[in-house]
């Protein structure tokens, strides 16, 4: 039997469609996006914010994490990675799926999954978004 | 506006002292600041005290032992530019004519290991994603990708700064290292291994400010603040605790701004500097800040580095000091150590890390949440 789920934070992603997607802020009036969502825009300062999704983009850097730092949960090692989203111009940090750097690629096509970070104290799996690379014809 | 000189400063070696108190640290730098102006505590007008990660008005128990004078004690923390961003308030307040002379101190005493409560949320925290290597890491790569740099350049910049802080006694790494020990040394995160990254520590520095002519009535071997910018991040700059950054926008990076805003002020550039204090986090840091504070030109990294141009000798001398790869990191005083550094050398008093005539000198700190300075100072 697998543990019931919770989700890290709200507001950050969602499955859409069968596809996760994350969530940001797009403001109206000067085009920026950021990420997470928030109701000011982080250029103009602006409320005219809109709810925009994304899933699928390309790596851009990437780096293994082999110590442990203060509050994280996570097993080590771990990846992070920066992906860029073109549709909104937009470089996300995040969880890596692949905690190998070598087997990665500047450009590579990436994908928003929702997957397992770690266990919490009352034996619930909490899920995050990851950057997942994309195995070629999938 | 009225012009700000440093009437003397002080330091207590960076390292990690067991036996004392952050007081002791504080109230060592002060001193020694206090007597190289020859100024009394009694005749200081306001007191601007940087630290991070001490207890509640950190800067009234450190001075309030030399004696409950009454005056303003204002504690300043801007992750690694509290130090500087003390400078900058007690600079203003003398430029604007509030006060004569004012006392600045950096004092931190910093735990090993990564840097706790840097202002991420918790879900960041939980998932690791909190790591500041992590993040210098994956900046590092970009550096090395635009630049077309390889390991051996990071490198590079890890034995240079240690070779220099050999001759640092207020260092705590006075020892030289080799690229196979820097390259071999464990892997943080990859590509920055233990020896490319700065140890977070414990230290102090101060200074003793004030206008010119409250000043010469006690020292005549003052230097001049040229410059002294503070700025703070926009969406453009990949800065933690952000997690995202817009792609191709035209908002300028925050080294480039607080650089050239301070070059404006000066009416001193990056060429006409005889050295200059960079914030050396991480080997990487460095050499993106060189670039971004117009000291090395873009397509010129690889060439300058071989070529020796910010060695002592070189064009433009980066962090004679030892830089924080060797001197360590005591946030709170980091950057008022590279105060300290540049007067000494301006002065003509930096021994055997002199550079030779020194006439103009620079200090740039960039921190968490995007804070970033960029001081000058001449003589
Ligand atoms: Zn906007």
């Amino acid at each position: 039997m697998s543990n019931e789920i919770k989700v890290l934070k709200e507001g950050l992603f969602k499955e859409e469609d069968g596809k996760a997607v994350l969530l940001l802020g797009h403001c109206l009036v000067c085009g920026t996006a950021f990420f997470p969502e928030r109701p000011f825009c982080s250029r103009c300062g602006s409320d005219q914010i809109e709810q925009v999704s994304v899933s699928d983009g390309k790596l851009y850097s990437w780096t293994t994490v082999i110590h442990p730092s203060q509050e994280n949960k996570m097993a080590l090692p771990y990846g992070m990675a920066k992906v860029d989203f073109p549709d909104h111009k937009i470089r996300i940090t995040g969880v890596s799926t692949e905690t190998d750097s070598e087997k990665l690629t500047r450009g590579q096509d990436m994908r928003v999954v929702v997957a397992k970070a770690y266990e919490d104290e009352d034996g619930k799996d909490v899920v995050t978004y990851m950057f997942q690379p994309v195995e070629e014809g999938k | 506006m009225r012009e700000v000189v440093i009437a003397g400063v002080g330091i207590h070696p960076f390292g990690r002292f067991p036996d004392k108190d952050y007081r002791d640290l504080g109230r060592e730098a002060t001193l020694m600041a206090l007597k190289d102006a020859n100024i009394p505590w009694n005749d200081i007008q306001v007191a601007y005290v940087g630290n991070v990660m001490a207890e509640m008005t950190k800067g009234h128990q450190v001075l309030q032992y030399f004696g409950q004078t009454g005056i303003p004690i204002i504690n300043v923390e801007n992750a690694c530019t509290s130090g500087s961003v003390g400078m900058w308030a007690a600079m203003n307040s003398i430029q604007n004519g509030q006060y004569d002379l004012a006392l600045v101190l950096g004092v931190e005493k910093a735990p090993k290991g990564m840097i706790a409560n840097c202002g991420y949320d918790r879900w960041q925290m939980y998932t690791g994603t909190g790591a500041n290597p992590a993040h210098f890491a994956m900046q590092t790569k970009e550096t090395m990708w635009e630049h077309g740099l390889d390991k051996s350049h990071l490198a590079y910049i890890s034995i240079l700064n240690h070779r220099n802080g050999v001759k640092n006694p207020y260092a705590m790494y006075q020892k030289e290292c080799t690229a196979e020990e820097v390259l071999n040394s464990p892997m943080v995160c990859d590509p920055l291994t233990l020896l490319m990254l700065c140890a977070p520590n414990e230290g102090a520095a101060a200074a003793v400010i004030g206008t010119k002519e409250a000043v010469a009535k006690y020292t005549s071997k003052y230097v001049t603040i040229a410059a002294l910018a503070f700025l703070t991040k926009t969406p453009a700059d990949s800065i933690f605790p952000d997690f995202s950054v817009p792609i191709g926008t035209d908002l300028v990076n925050i080294t480039t701004r607080v650089s050239a805003l301070a070059y404006e002020t000066a009416g001193i550039g990056p060429d006409d500097l005889s050295l200059i204090e960079m914030q050396d986090t991480d080997s990487g840091s460095q050499i993106r800040d060189m670039v971004q504070a117009g000291l090395i030109k873009p397509g010129d990294v690889a060439r300058a580095l071989a070529d020796g141009d910010i060695a002592p000798t070189g064009r433009i001398p980066v962090n004679v000091s030892g830089g924080l790869l060797s001197k360590g990191e005591p946030l709170g005083a980091s950057s008022m150590g590279q105060v300290v550094e540049l007067t000494w050398q301006l002065r003509g008093d930096a021994g055997p890390r002199q550079v030779p005539g020194a006439k103009a000198g620079a200090g740039h700190t960039l921190g968490a949440a995007g804070n970033s300075c960029f001081i000058i100072l001449k003589n």
